[in-house]
């Protein structure tokens, strides 16, 4: 305005008031003192003098006298032509998922898109004096070539890590202003206010401390919240062991519904794992759920907790939650089940009971419907032999079965024979010890259990026991079989295998099914013209068998003593045994693993293929093929599922391989990993998830409420995107150099001086006329 | 304790209602007990370890070898018969190092030794005998009194205490290591009880009397047979449904 008065020619760029006199500090003082002395003299000799009379002579003199000071002090317009540096406005534009959903006329984004087009002749006015610099951000900021390009993408709203990311890039006196431009649903420091509060969160208070210049935030989202059914919250354990109820947390959140129901279905894979009713009642938003399941096998699994799509419902993709839970083992959980008690009973007992790993229930058979009974009931130590509680309830909840040299008969378990065969199939792990009642003398030749051992059993009229000692022959699977491996030396493990005491009686079989491994065998009996198996696995659907047909391993533990050796063979072999029929992961020859279980969209996976040889040894040059199935819903709510190439790979001499790829999409992927060994083709699988990180989309409603703190705390302005952006308040640049100056004295004037002299005229007449001279 | 008529009765109904009577695995694996050769009493006791054995048969689901083998302490024999008694009737000289030193092994790897003081009343020979011996075969802890709830007094038959032909002291005493007890001492001449000549006449009175403490004396073989075979397995078995309902175990099936 002082530049329009006196810079009528435009030639310069800034104009402020000055003082022009060149007088000392004391000559200014002693006038001072001078003109308060005049004024006071005033105030005492007019006292005598009426009211109206005696305020028009101060007035006068007053005036007066501030007029002189004002002649005395010269007071001018410094006209000034100047050069500035152009300080920074950031523009902190919200590129996060949220941004997507529903605003007042389009999505969130595109109506930012709109004001800032609508609003470019402002930003365009700031550009003379600032430099706009756009950002966008979700974690946090990034520079944006132009608002046409802002994504809606981004995994996270976090607006004082933007903020704290232009601290970081701008020194404080180079901002003019910032201005945030979001729907507020941040999912850091600032969403954690609770609506209605005036207090911003610390970390907002201090980051705006800290950029010294005035932060403006601009709202947008509709005027009511978004009609949305969401999975807000679902609370798990990272990992959980076989066998124990797991337990699983979940919130979901409806907004603008009423008098809706609607299903919630907890999966794993494609199995449902459970499905309960969200009843949405009026006024009640937030719906706790729990769901509780058993895993029945170790490894990692994806689960899916979903809930139904609402009519109408505008945002979907909060309806569904995927995650990894890593099943894992606590013990191995054994029953032992035994037909009558032995020596070779007592040593596979004693054996389980020292291995801390595992869980062990033993039952003995000690009498049978034959035995004589001399005493009371309550003379004994027998409790029944709960056979619906351990082959019905329970039979599930075993890692391990083992059927020692017992019969099933006496004990109407026939019917539970199917329920162990299922239980097998389904990943279960079975062994059958020998001895007079196991095998054919058991009665097993026409059940359930002989369609899963690996061996055949006769039902004619041959004696099913061959007696005599013997010395277990090593096969040529067996020499590579983790079971019989009780040496990582292959030569050595020969030599262990020829040194074992002699085994002592076996059940007479027909031979081993087509798909079973013999491991050990008789040295001359033969069975379908090859040698009688002793030991002999097979597996059968997902579980594993062992089949040992002699009742005296014992002697490789008690034996070997006598000849001054000790157990270890004999705990070698049955921790081996144990290991592989409960398929410990250790023991795969393959294995892959995914450098982590979850994955943001566009992130880099990281699969690691580790490949063993037969001897544990890490084995190079092993061609390894990865393939990768994807499973996803797409938009419509169906389920998808595609398979990628498949992606080969070779060993290096660590015996590992590695792979980094960047999945298409998100959706649970399934990585099966596949070499062929000597052993035959092993596979290995590993899972992960690519999702957005739900964290974002718990909350969908906008919240001009944290933007409203957010203002407060940097002494901004709170806007709408309607407000547009004229008029916010910005810091000045700074001026580097004066180019010319021209100072307009106001004092010199005409009117001035004549004004000088009528102000004590008027008083001077005034006091005349009143009688007061 | 049923009469002998009675006995062959329902051990005719029980050869006919076994399950698998009919097919040893072998003598190897059928579990019986092996008379320690070292001194008189292995001989003290004639027939029985047969009769123990013949109840065990037939009151358990066990396959037993009746016969007793005779074994040499200091010989690889001695590990054919995990069970392995020692009978006494008067002091004996030490074990050689070579047998004390085969016998200790047997027992660390997981053998049993009971041993049965059959001497006289008031003769305490074997008994200082055994002491020494076990002080010698066994440094690492002394000959304790069993507690009343060992599991041998509970593996098959509940018991108060141990019984035998004679009463001369109730408690049983053995040594520990690794969660048994690898050697066991009676003082109540067990094996005197259990013999019978072949018309079926018990060989040796039962002092002070009655069928009763003869019944409880092969009661408290039985639980030594058993004990043998199955260890503590009755300590857990009381806490079997403890254990299948503890920490929520269930099936998913």
């Amino acid at each position: 305005m002082l530049q329009d008065l006196f810079d009528a020619g435009g030639e310069f760029n800034a104009a402020r008031f000055v003082w022009l006199h060149t007088w000392s500090g004391w000559v200014v003082l002693a006038v001072a003192l001078m003109a308060a002395a005049v004024l006071a003299l005033a105030w005492i000799n007019t006292r005598p003098v009426a009211g109206r009379r005696r305020g028009a002579l101060l007035a006068l003199r007053g005036a007066a006298v501030a007029l002189l000071a004002v002649l005395f002090l010269q007071p001018g317009v410094r006209l000034e032509h100047v050069t500035r540096v152009r300080n920074h406005v950031v523009m902190l534009l919200d590129a996060s998922r949220s941004m997507a959903l529903p605003g007042e006329d389009g999505s969130r984004t595109a109506d930012v898109q709109a004001m800032l087009a609508d609003q470019a002749g402002v930003i365009e006015g700031w550009r003379q004096d600032h430099q706009v610099d756009l950002f966008a951000f979700d974690d946090h900021a990034r520079p944006l070539a132009e608002a046409a390009a802002l994504p809606a993408n981004g995994d996270a709203t976090r607006i004082v890590a933007a903020l704290e990311d232009v601290a970081a890039r701008f020194q404080p006196e180079d901002l003019a202003a910032v201005v945030v431009v979001s729907d507020g649903a941040d999912t850091g420091v600032l969403g954690e206010a609770v609506p209605g509060t005036q207090e911003a969160p610390a970390g907002v208070t201090a980051v705006a401390g800290r950029l010294k210049a005035p932060i403006h935030t601009l709202f947008t989202g509709p005027k009511a919240p978004p009609r949305d059914v969401a999975i807000t919250h679902v609370a798990h354990d990272d990992f959980a062991f076989v066998r124990n109820a797991v337990s699983i947390e979940a919130t979901v959140t409806v907004t603008g519904y009423d008098g809706l129901t609607l299903p919630v279905t907890l999966r794993r894979g494609d199995t449902v794992l459970g499905t309960k009713q969200l009843t949405v009642r009026d006024g009640e938003r937030r719906y706790p759920f729990e769901f509780e399941f058993v895993p029945d096998k170790t490894g990692k699994a994806v689960f899916t907790l979903e809930v139904g799509t609402a009519p109408n419902e505008q945002i979907t993709v909060n309806n569904r939650r995927q995650f990894v839970i890593r099943i894992i083992r606590d013990k191995i959980r054994v029953l032992q089940v035994v037909g009558r008690p032995s020596w070779d009973q007592r040593f596979l007992r004693k054996l389980l009971k020292r291995n801390p790993n595992v869980d062990l229930i033993s039952f003995f058979i000690l009498r049978t419907g034959a035995s004589v009974q001399v005493a009371r009931q309550n003379e004994l130590s027998l409790i029944p032999f709960p056979t619906r509680e351990l082959f019905e309830e329970q039979l599930g909840s075993f890692d391990l079965i083992i059927f020692q040299n017992f019969t099933y008969r006496g004990y109407r378990m026939r019917q539970y024979l199917p329920l162990i065969r299922d239980y097998v199939r389904e990943g279960g792990g079975f062994v059958m010890i020998g001895g007079d009642q196991s095998y054919t003398p058991g009665g097993y030749a026409d059940t359930a259990i002989a369609e899963f051992l690996p061996v055949r059993m006769p039902q004619g009229p041959e004696e099913p026991i061959i007696d005599g000692r013997f010395a277990g022959r090593l096969t040529e699977a067996g020499q590579r079989h983790p079971i019989t491996s009780l040496s990582l030396v292959p030569e050595d493990n020969a030599d262990i295998w020829a040194a074992l005491p002699d085994l002592s009686g076996m059940n007479r079989v027909l031979g081993a099914t087509p798909d079973a491994q013999v491991l050990v065998t008789h040295p001359r009996q033969r069975a379908d013209g090859q040698l009688a198996p002793v030991v002999a696995t097979r597996e059968f659907g997902q579980g594993r068998v062992l089949a040992i047909t002699t009742d005296s391993t014992y002697r490789w533990a008690f034996q070997m003593a006598a000849k001054g050796g000790d157990a270890r063979h004999y705990y070698k072999f049955w921790g081996n045994a144990i290991r592989w029929l409960i398929k410990d992961p250790a023991l795969n020859p393959v294995r892959v693993e995914a450098d982590r279980d979850r994955y943001p969209l566009g992130a880099e996976v990281t699969l690691v293929t580790r490949v063993v040889g037969d001897d544990y040894a890490p084995a190079a040059d092993v061609s390894v093929s990865l393939t990768l199935e994807r499973r996803w819903t797409d938009a419509g709510g169906a389920q998808q599922v595609s398979r990628l190439p498949p992606i080969e790979v070779t060993t290096e001499a660590t015996g590992e391989a590695l792979v980094r790829l960047t999945p298409e999409g998100e959706g649970a992927y399934v990585v099966t990993a596949r070499a062929a060994l000597p052993a035959g083709e092993v596979t290995d699988d590993e899972v992960f998830v690519v999702a957005p990180d739900p964290v974002e989309l718990r909350r969908t409603a906008a919240r001009a409420d944290t933007l409203e703190l957010l203002a407060k705390a940097g002494k901004g302005e709170a806007r709408t995107l309607k407000d547009g952006l004229a008029d916010l308040p910005r810091v000045e640049p700074k001026v580097v150099k004066v180019n010319r100056r021209r100072d307009v004295p106001l004092w010199a004037s005409g009117w001035l001086l004549l004004l000088a002299i009528l102000l004590p005229s008027a008083e001077w007449f005034l006091r005349r006329r009143w009688g007061l001279l | 304790m049923p009469t002998r008529r009675q006995f062959l009765a329902q051990s005719a109904a029980a050869l006919t209602l076994g399950p698998g009577l009919a097919h040893a695995m072998g003598a190897d694996t059928e579990v019986g007990i092996g008379l320690l050769a070292h001194g008189p009493g292995a001989d003290a006791r004639p027939l029985a370890v047969e009769q123990l054995m013949w109840e065990v048969s037939k009151r358990t689901s066990i396959d037993v070898r009746e016969r007793p083998g005779r074994v040499d302490p200091a010989t690889e024999a001695l590990w054919d018969w995990p069970l392995v008694v020692w009978i006494g009737t008067e002091g004996v000289p030490p074990l050689s190092e070579a047998a004390r030193g085969n016998l200790r092994r047997f027992l660390k790897a997981g053998g049993t030794l009971f041993i049965d003081d059959a001497s006289p009343p008031g003769s305490d020979d074997f008994d200082a005998s055994v002491r020494a011996e076990v002080a010698a075969l066994w440094p690492d802890g002394p000959l304790d009194d069993l507690d009343d709830e060992h599991t041998l007094f509970r593996t098959f038959y509940l018991l108060d205490k141990g019984y035998g032909r004679i009463r001369r002291r109730s408690a049983l005493q053995g040594v520990l290591f690794d969660d048994r007890s690898p050697i066991l001492y009676s003082r109540n001449d067990l094996f005197g009880a259990f013999g019978r000549d072949t018309l079926g006449r018990w060989l040796l009175p039962v002092v002070p009397g009655g069928s009763q403490q003869r019944e409880m004396a092969f009661r408290t073989g039985l639980n030594l047979v058993m004990y043998a075979t199955c260890l503590n397995y009755k300590r857990d078995q009381v806490h079997t449904t403890a254990i299948l309902r503890r920490r929520r175990w269930k099936a998913d099936r």
